[in-house]
């Protein structure tokens, strides 16, 4: 019985194995048609639900309700997926304007077409132009449902936002030159119903895992452990090469630059603060070469040529820097354009069809070229706030439509503004440019002295635009956590408790940090004046916040939370710190800034992190263990204790992203090569956490064996997808 | 002087929001400013004179207001004006009404991207964003237009009539060209050459080809495309004196350096020719707008007459229609439009017979008072020159970075500067209107008098001898200023009369053939190294 289970295992991982290679040979249609939507796989995944419920049953764990429920989950997770395989339609349709359409067509040769049971009509296709531009930044189709009964309900669908209508979902797809549109239809109300179902049971089962006394995490948790050797390599970002720093404001105009007040992202903030999401958007960081965010934005408007050959644009995905001609991961704007004056983007952006991921990484390196444009078109730079004879006080940029009634004066002062500022900077008469901008601040208290915000929430602005330290702190307390870790482990191995001065440092680390994230936490509340909980960013900062107070709170009873916390506060400030480096300039909705993708990223991170924690331990413990058994037997019991957060951790992460992946690609799982070696990572570590049914892996030797070849899988699945399979992930 | 002048102007502007003047602070100067550009570049900086120059470098720069306008106070003029360029012009909205009944595009920005040189096109579409392409429909056996179309032919128009011309069968194929030399410099650095050949097919005309009883067969008509260049700078143009243009043209005339001579149909023996000119009153004034030269004083020049014969907008000066008797009448007898035409005209039935009430109204012949009111109104087309003579010239820019300068002097070195003539000096800018509707030196627009201007052209036509060249062959040479700024303020980088050059090596190389009036510029270009070579793009790029 055990033999048949343990052979089905590991048949379903060899299957998807293959699976991955057929994908990367045959692509994804010829791998999901003979692999995993194959009658045989089907029946291997059922055959593995049916051995283990018997197993289940046969070992009583029904009695014990959170492994129960684990069990019970993935029961129906798999249930899920098959009735998803057998179930689900997915299709495409293609509309054309004012003509109601019911029938769809399938979307490759693996799915077949269909009608829906209720009829959808253009209303109207629309081009969203990044402002000021004529580069298309969002499509926009206005759509009528119309059901038999006669009822109707009408809907918009653009690229981050679907439409639903009785089951049925639908995405923008493409469009044609006619005004028609294409959308992408999914619908699988059985499948996603059982399979969130068992997401939710699972994430309950694991919490329930852990304060279960039972359960054999507690009784490891119990016990003792030993050593474990660590390298902590932290590569740092490579040097510059060394052409001369492009010109720009010396850093007291461009501070004062930065005082100005600007309408951006909905909202009076001070320019600083769009400086430093620009630069952030374009660079990944909000400083460049030891310049300031706001003498980078002045740079580009005042020394263009100058800042046109600067590789600062930093380019995610290999589609795009191939486009863009470059190797490393930046790019010029230079870069952008070929000799000819071709866009090099447009392209490689148009020949993909709206669903293909590489088109995405194409069309972020495409938002950063149009920011630019966005500058020089003046549309960013919102700063003259003008009310019209209507009594409404808007903001407009020099290069705005100003109101009809403008003051003739004023509507010469506001066209001739930027050439006055640009003539002083050409004279280099900074001291009447200082009066210039000063002036220019004083203009727009006159002008909007309703509407500026206070001058504490400017104030709490400016502080907080200063104490932008995520990426700093995160890699600090990684390493930290990874020293702590060790040491943690170590004084342990040896039965002894961590010296007291050591564990007050952490204490007051862990303090202060906490101290540091609420701080933020409250600036953001009363600079944005709602709950900073909006984007991953946030979102992650609030986790890490959380973190931090949880392992305070706990670490009387559980010693291992500050070592852990230290950790856990690293990585969260890590996926912060990336999800941050995306900041919404503009409209389209950057990837990594939904705040399910960041924890997607962080919980798999973390659980990435403790496995190889396993795996460090296991090398150390065939390395020492050789002469000393009690080590290699406590090495396997810290192994142990720790795969549970690390499998759990991992199952959480998988199931976050699928949820993300059917709100934005309208399905849960496509079997993509980087989602299908998680899966194999989630087996692969799932048998020696069921070392009683599994006697081969129960010796401490075996053990370490074992973890030391699983994180194999996860090297594959972290490094190796990429660079050998590809798939959508491959950004990733 | 100079300075305390500009000192003085920037300061006046500030009073409008001015409180107090804060103090100055000592700054660590940074080397990058104008006080590092040698003495005798300094003004050159001020392409537009004091009075007519912006230093907006963004993608705005082609449409700022000049100071001029600011001084003059003609700030709600020009804001009006503006509008009028901007608009898409419709039958109906008034103020920006009076489309058609033909018209070749509905706004003046469609052809002037950011107020620029036109885009370089795959197809002809009157509605794709940056089509600046004008039609060249013309007798390939004597060079002159098809009179039974426009001189611009237009390819739109409102119901119930038919557009002259089917843009959608029109083919632009751009083919490669090979230069005597391989495209390839002696260094091994190769350049591209691509030209347009355009060709429309017979079926495309709804009207015949040529007048009545001087019918053009298919077979000899040519098809060329020019493109529109900016707007900006052209009231600066304006104030050039008449006599300093004369004794370019004598003193080209007289060095006799161009081997393709002087157009003999402008001037010869010392003497503007009567194709040349026209006259104002009592006053000759020398032409010295577009490509062919064919418009004199700027309220007579291309803006002025674009709105009228682009969107088919009647205004005190320009009351008839843009039109040819060949398409009235062949609109008048299409059963088409005789059907529905009394449903959109109801005010035009007033013979009782339609063909004679189609054909005057597109004539706009014998039509009764009441109905002859411009659709731009006086006060409107007063409003739309202030803009159009308003607008500045982009300052020069990186003039103290070595490279440009070392550009800058092989340019002048090569001969480059003998017909991109690189400054010139305003006299009075008394100037005139033919039409008569300003008055001379009218206080209603601005004027640039006494400025140094750095438009880098002679104003006279040359030949390039281009393959498939522009009709004529002889062009005049386009202003350099404010190029460089073309692909911030387009797009697009384009240059030459078709777009043809997608950058300035191929520009250049484009002036090469052997019959060309800029071969040794070429030939001596073709010397130069490699970062020489590109020291000269560095500098025409910052023009």
């Amino acid at each position: 019985m055990k033999r048949i289970t343990l052979i089905t295992i590991v048949l379903t991982i060899i299957a998807m194995i293959v699976g991955t290679f057929l994908e990367k040979s045959y692509g994804s249609a010829y791998a999901i048609a003979h692999i995993y939507n194959s009658p045989w796989f089907m029946a291997l995944l059922v055959l593995l639900l049916v051995l283990g419920l018997i197993t289940v049953v046969r070992a009583k764990l029904y009695r014990r309700l959170a492994t129960a429920g684990i069990h019970a989950a993935f029961a129906l997770i798999v249930v899920g997926i098959v009735v998803t395989t057998l179930t689900a339609r997915s299709g495409k349709i293609e509309l054309k304007p004012s003509i109601a359409e019911s029938h769809y067509e399938p979307k490759d040769d693996r799915h077949e077409g269909g009608t829906l049971p209720f009829s959808v009509q253009l209303i109207d296709f629309d081009i969203v132009f990044y402002p000021g531009t004529h580069a298309p930044q969002d499509f926009v189709s206005h759509v009528r449902f119309l059901d038999p009964d006669g009822s109707s309900e009408e809907a918009t669908i653009s690229m981050n936002h679907i439409a639903r209508h009785h089951g049925f979902r639908f995405y923008q797809a493409g469009f044609d030159d006619e005004g028609g549109v294409v959308l992408n239809i999914a619908h699988d109300p059985w499948g996603i119903a059982l399979s969130y179902t068992g997401y939710a049971i699972l994430l309950l089962s694991f919490f329930g895992f852990f304060f279960d006394k039972q359960s054999r995490f507690r009784q490891l948790l119990r016990g003792g452990s030993a050593a474990v050797l660590l390298l902590v390599a932290l590569t740092s970002s490579s040097a510059q090469a060394a052409t001369p720093t492009p010109r720009t404001l010396p850093a007291e105009q461009a501070e004062r630059l930065g005082q100005l007040y600007v309408s951006y992202s909905d909202r009076i903030c001070p320019l600083q603060t769009l400086a430093i999401d620009f630069t952030t958007k374009l660079y990944g960081k909000p400083s460049y070469r030891g310049l300031s965010a706001e003498q980078v934005l002045s740079g580009w408007i005042f020394f263009y040529s100058d800042w046109c050959r600067e590789p600062m644009f930093k380019i995610k995905g290999e589609a795009a820097r191939h486009a863009l001609g470059i190797t490393g991961r930046y790019a010029s704007l230079n870069d952008y354009i070929t000799p000819q004056g071709t866009y090099k983007l447009q392209h490689p952006i148009d020949s993909l069809p709206f669903d293909d991921p590489a088109r995405s990484k194409l069309l972020a390196a495409d938002e950063k070229y149009n920011l630019i444009a966005m500058l020089y078109g003046g549309q960013l730079l919102k700063l003259f706030p003008i009310t019209d004879s209507t009594g409404s006080l808007r903001w407009y940029s020099q290069s705005d439509d100003l109101p009809l009634d403008t003051d003739g004066d004023e509507y010469i002062f506001i066209r001739r503004h930027l050439s006055y500022c640009q003539e002083l900077v050409a004279l280099g008469r900074f001291d009447e440019l200082d009066s210039v901008l000063g002036k220019t601040r004083r203009y727009q208290e006159q002008r909007a002295t309703a509407t500026l915000p206070s001058s504490q929430r400017i104030a709490a602005e400016r502080l907080l635009n200063n104490l932008n330290y995520s990426r700093l702190l995160a890699m600090l307390f990684i390493t930290l956590g990874l020293i702590a870790f060790a040491y943690y482990v170590v004084r342990t191995a040896r039965q002894s408790d961590m010296h007291r001065p050591v564990r007050i440092l952490i204490i007051i680390l862990l303090s202060a940090l906490a101290l540091y994230l609420a701080l933020l936490f409250v600036l953001r509340w009363v600079v944005s004046a709602h709950v900073p909980l909006s984007n991953g960013y946030e979102t992650m900062l609030f986790l890490s916040l959380c973190i931090a107070v949880l392992a305070l709170a706990i670490q009387h009873r559980h010693l291992i939370a500050l070592p852990a916390g230290l950790l856990l506060v690293g990585f969260t400030l890590l996926v912060a710190m990336i999800g941050g480096s995306n900041p919404a300039i503009t409209q389209l909705m950057p990837v990594l800034n939904s705040p399910l993708l960041s924890i997607h990223v962080a919980v798999i991170m973390i659980s990435y992190a403790l496995l190889a924690f396993v795996m460090l331990g296991g090398i150390a413990a065939l390395i020492v263990g050789q002469r000393a058994a009690e080590v290699m037997a406590s090495l396997q019991r810290i192994g142990q204790l720790l795969l549970y957060p690390a499998v759990f951790l991992l199952a959480i992460g998988i199931f976050i992203g699928a949820v993300w992946a059917n709100v934005s690609w309208g399905t849960y799982w496509s079997w993509d090569p980087k989602e299908v070696w998680a899966l194999i990572t989630l087996l692969v570590y799932a048998l020696p956490l069921h070392a009683r049914s599994l006697p081969f892996i129960r010796s401490p030797r075996a053990f370490h064996i074992y973890v030391v070849l699983a994180f194999l899988s996860v090297l594959i699945t972290y490094f190796g997808v990429n660079l050998l399979l590809g798939g959508m992930h491959s950004y990733a | 002087m100079r300075k305390n002048f500009r000192t003085m102007s920037l300061i006046t502007a500030m009073a409008l929001i001015a409180t107090a003047m804060t103090g100055c602070k000592d700054d660590e100067m940074p080397t990058q400013d104008i006080s590092e550009v040698p003495e005798e570049l300094r003004e050159e900086v001020y392409a537009g004179g004091q009075l007519g120059t912006t230093f907006n470098a963004t993608a705005s720069a082609y449409e700022d207001p000049t100071l001029a306008v600011e001084e003059a106070g003609m700030g709600n003029a020009f804001k009006y004006g503006e509008y009028f360029f901007e608009r898409t012009i419709t039958q109906s909205s008034k103020p920006f009404n009076g489309l058609g009944p033909l018209y070749i595009r509905n706004s003046c920005i469609a052809c002037h991207p950011g107020y620029g040189h036109g885009k370089r096109m795959d197809r002809y579409r009157a509605n794709d964003w940056g089509n600046g392409y004008l039609l060249v429909c013309y007798d390939k056996r004597n060079n002159a237009y098809i009179t039974s179309l426009t001189g611009m032919p237009q390819t739109q128009a409102v119901a119930p009539f038919k557009a002259p011309l089917d843009e959608e069968k029109i083919n632009i194929a751009w083919l490669n060209y090979t230069d005597e030399w391989g495209n390839k410099f002696d260094d091994g650095e190769t350049y591209q050459l691509i030209y347009p050949e355009v060709t429309i097919p017979q079926d495309a005309y709804y009207i015949p080809f040529g007048e009545d009883g001087e019918p053009v067969p298919y077979e000899h008509i040519g098809v060329l495309l020019e493109s529109t260049i900016g707007v900006y700078g052209t009231g600066l143009i304006d104030a050039i004196p008449d006599d300093s243009l004369k004794a370019q043209y004598l003193k080209e005339e007289a060095d006799g350096f161009m081997q393709n001579g002087l157009n003999t149909n402008f001037f010869a023996g010392g003497e503007f020719q009567a194709a040349a000119q026209y006259k104002c009153g009592s006053h000759w004034h020398p032409k010295r707008y577009t490509y062919a030269l064919t418009r004199g004083p700027l309220q007579d020049a291309p803006g002025a007459n674009a709105i009228w014969n682009i969107t088919n907008v009647t205004h005190p000066t320009k009351m008839g229609h843009y039109m040819t008797a060949a398409y009235a009448n062949t609109a008048a007898n299409d059963p088409d439009v005789r059907r529905d035409f009394y449903r959109y005209f109801p005010a035009y039935k007033l013979t009782g017979d339609t063909t004679t009430d189609i054909y005057n109204y597109l004539m706009m012949k014998d039509i009764p008072d009441e109905l002859k009111v411009p659709e731009m109104s006086a006060e409107d087309y007063t409003n739309f020159m202030v803009w159009h003579r308003g607008l500045a010239v982009p300052a020069a820019r990186n003039l103290g970075d070595p490279d440009v300068q070392r550009g800058r002097q092989l340019f002048r070195d090569m001969g480059c500067a003998y017909c991109h003539r690189p400054s010139w000096t305003t006299g009075s800018d008394e100037f005139h209107d033919p039409a008569g509707f300003f008055e001379v030196a009218d206080a209603r627009l601005p004027r640039y008098p006494n400025q140094k201007i750095w438009p880098y052209s002679d104003y006279v036509q040359h030949k390039l001898m281009m393959k498939n060249d522009i009709r004529t062959g002889w062009c005049r040479t386009t202003p350099l200023w404010g190029r460089g700024l073309s692909q911030v303020c387009t797009g697009a980088a384009d240059r030459l009369h078709d777009c043809r050059a997608r950058n300035v090596i191929e520009a250049i190389m484009w002036h090469g053939d052997p019959n060309s009036d800029a071969r040794r510029s070429v030939e001596e270009f073709r010397k130069l190294s490699k970062s020489d070579r590109d020291a000269v793009v560095k500098f025409i790029n910052a023009i």
